[in-house]
């Protein structure tokens, strides 16, 4: 375990004034784990979301017949993908594609979408 | 950089200063970067790493080795040998990475010191890094074929199984045989690059064959039991598009080859041929045998599936047609695009300090045209298995087309539109 010494000092130290900057350190310190945890979550969107774009192109920016995702509002996302799933809208693979997903990973990649830009302009 | 990322960063930056003298572990910047990462082979597996690891952390260093100036797509290469597309279709240069920010060295890897952590190029370059990653596809292997160990005779029978020169030459071979032929394709057994590739290659040719040498005759010797993929499919495409043009013959090992008479020399008989296409035995590319990679039956290279990290060399992740492959993975650029992006966002999280992504989802797409425009897919979704640790297709998900059709053919074309910028954009 640390010693309390080591503690203070760091409390002390100029560089850990910020609380959330203390409890990164002090994950670090203890558990050898991300000190991030927000970080970690928000990068799992774009992580899985890299499942999709091989066919609806980078960041969900697609050219030809593969519609766009990059932008779609989150609604209308989370609503497809639900109907993909349930079959009451056919596709050639997006139903196959769908029932491998679930409502976590479903409601992340439509927030990762959504904040995408659009075909057209400036990649993020 | 968002502002979570920056204020990590920043607390990071102060944790390694603090944590060193108390003997903790933490990330080590270099060179005034997050990280140095040597990337083997501009394939779709390392392409898409250098790319996403630049995407994601413009604060790693990245550098690409790959010999070739321009990539060449294996998928939807069979199309060149109809006639319907040109090589060009399916080449593209490296200048999107280097936009990103990716080191791109046009030299050939020839060794890896796991040790001091350094690749040396044939130039005599050495190049130190942080994570290596390798992405070698695959070594075609004549050991067994000894009629085709020279390599010039490969220029009479070609593979044609990295997209090229080779795809060049066997359609000119096709071109330049008469009307009444017999071109003769050879299947090894699986695992090998792209399991549906034969069959459509076999479409492929029979369409040129159908429109131009109606007499001529398309032979596919499998090493296997049956057909390795979309088995159902390219059988009614064959009974249905190519009566009388396309004969299978299934366990029809090769044994060996007579290259002056094109002659294919198979377990039980021998076949001759006007064209003879022979795809050989496979496994993982030569750099990964060399730096200590391979791990499993003398041919591909054992990973982590949360990371890619090699079962063997620590720091090194191995990607693409060279990973012993997980239930149900192919071997497919597909998929070496979904290692690719996994693999960059584990190296972006442990070059961090972080724990890497423990629940990584992948998808695989493939499209094989069973003519100029029909297509036949086969999709599949994976996701890690914590008590197997491996990667398993989820199930009740993915399936193949319900029969060829023209609206796929036109996804197919998009889909390599998507993946090529996926790749190297």
């Amino acid at each position: 375990m640390m010693k309390p010494g080591i503690v203070n000092a760091l409390i002390l130290s100029p560089v850990v004034r910020r609380p959330a900057a203390l409890t990164a350190l002090l994950c670090v310190l203890l558990c050898g784990l991300s000190p991030e945890g927000a970080f970690a979550q928000d990068a799992q969107g774009r992580n899985w979301a890299g499942a999709c774009t091989g066919c609806h192109g980078s960041e969900g920016r697609s050219s030809g017949v593969i519609p766009s995702i990059a932008a779609m509002d989150k609604e209308r996302f989370v609503r497809l993908m639900a109907a993909f799933r349930d079959g009451t809208q056919s596709a050639t693979l997006m139903n196959q594609i769908a029932r491998g997903l679930n409502d976590a990973q479903i409601d992340k990649l439509a927030d990762y979408f959504a904040s995408r830009a659009p075909v057209g302009e400036q990649e993020k | 950089m968002n502002r979570n990322r920056r204020q990590f960063v920043r607390a990071l930056s102060a944790t390694a200063l603090l944590t060193a003298a108390a003997g903790c572990v933490s990330a080590r910047p270099s060179s005034g970067t997050a990280g140095r990462v040597v990337v083997i082979g501009g394939g779709f597996g390392g392409a898409t790493a250098a790319r996403y690891l630049r995407m994601w952390s413009p604060d790693i260093a990245v550098t690409l080795i790959e010999p070739n100036m321009q990539f060449v797509s294996c998928p939807l290469s069979n199309r060149v040998l109809a006639g319907t597309w040109q090589l060009a279709d399916l080449t593209s240069g490296y200048n999107g990475l280097e936009r990103r920010g990716v080191r791109l060295v046009h030299q050939m890897a020839i060794d890896v010191d796991p040790v001091r952590q350094v690749v040396t190029l044939n130039d005599g370059q050495r190049l130190e890094y942080d994570r290596l990653v390798v992405s070698p596809g695959v070594e075609l292997v004549y050991d067994d074929i000894p009629g085709l160990r020279d390599p010039s005779s490969r220029d009479i029978i070609p593979h044609a199984w990295k997209a090229g020169p080779q795809t060049a030459l066997l359609r000119r071979q096709l071109e330049d045989m008469a009307d009444g032929g017999v071109c003769a394709i050879t299947v090894p057994r699986s695992p090998y690059r792209c399991p549906p590739g034969p069959y459509e290659r076999a479409c492929q040719i029979a369409h040129y064959f159908r429109n131009h040498k109606p007499r001529s005759k398309v032979l596919v010797l499998d090493a296997n039991e049956d057909i390795q993929s979309k088995k159902a499919l390219f059988h009614t495409a064959w009974e249905q598009r190519y009566p009388g043009i396309i004969e299978y013959r299934a366990n029809n090992g090769l044994v060996d080859v007579d290259v002056a008479t094109r002659t294919a020399m198979l377990d039980f008989d021998d076949v001759k041929a006007d064209v003879l296409n022979v795809v050989p035995p496979q496994r993982a590319g030569r750099i990964a045998r060399d730096a200590g990679l391979i791990t499993a039956n003398g041919k591909w290279c054992e990973v982590d599936f949360l990371t890619y990290e090699s079962v063997a060399v620590p720091n090194v992740h191995v990607l693409g047609d060279a990973v012993m492959a997980a239930p149900r993975m192919p071997k497919s650029g597909h998929m070496a695009n979904q290692h690719g992006k996994v693999c960059a966002a584990a190296i972006i999280e442990l070059l961090h300090g972080n724990q890497p992504e423990q629940s990584p989802l992948i998808t695989n797409t493939c499209y094989s045209f069973v003519s100029d425009r029909d297509v036949i897919h086969v999709a599949s979704v994976h996701g890690y298995d914590r008590e197997l640790r491996t990667m398993v297709p989820i199930e009740g998900a993915g399936g193949l087309s319900e029969a060829a059709n023209e609206a796929e053919g036109a996804i197919a074309e998009a889909w390599g539109t998507n993946i090529w910028n996926d790749v190297l954009g």
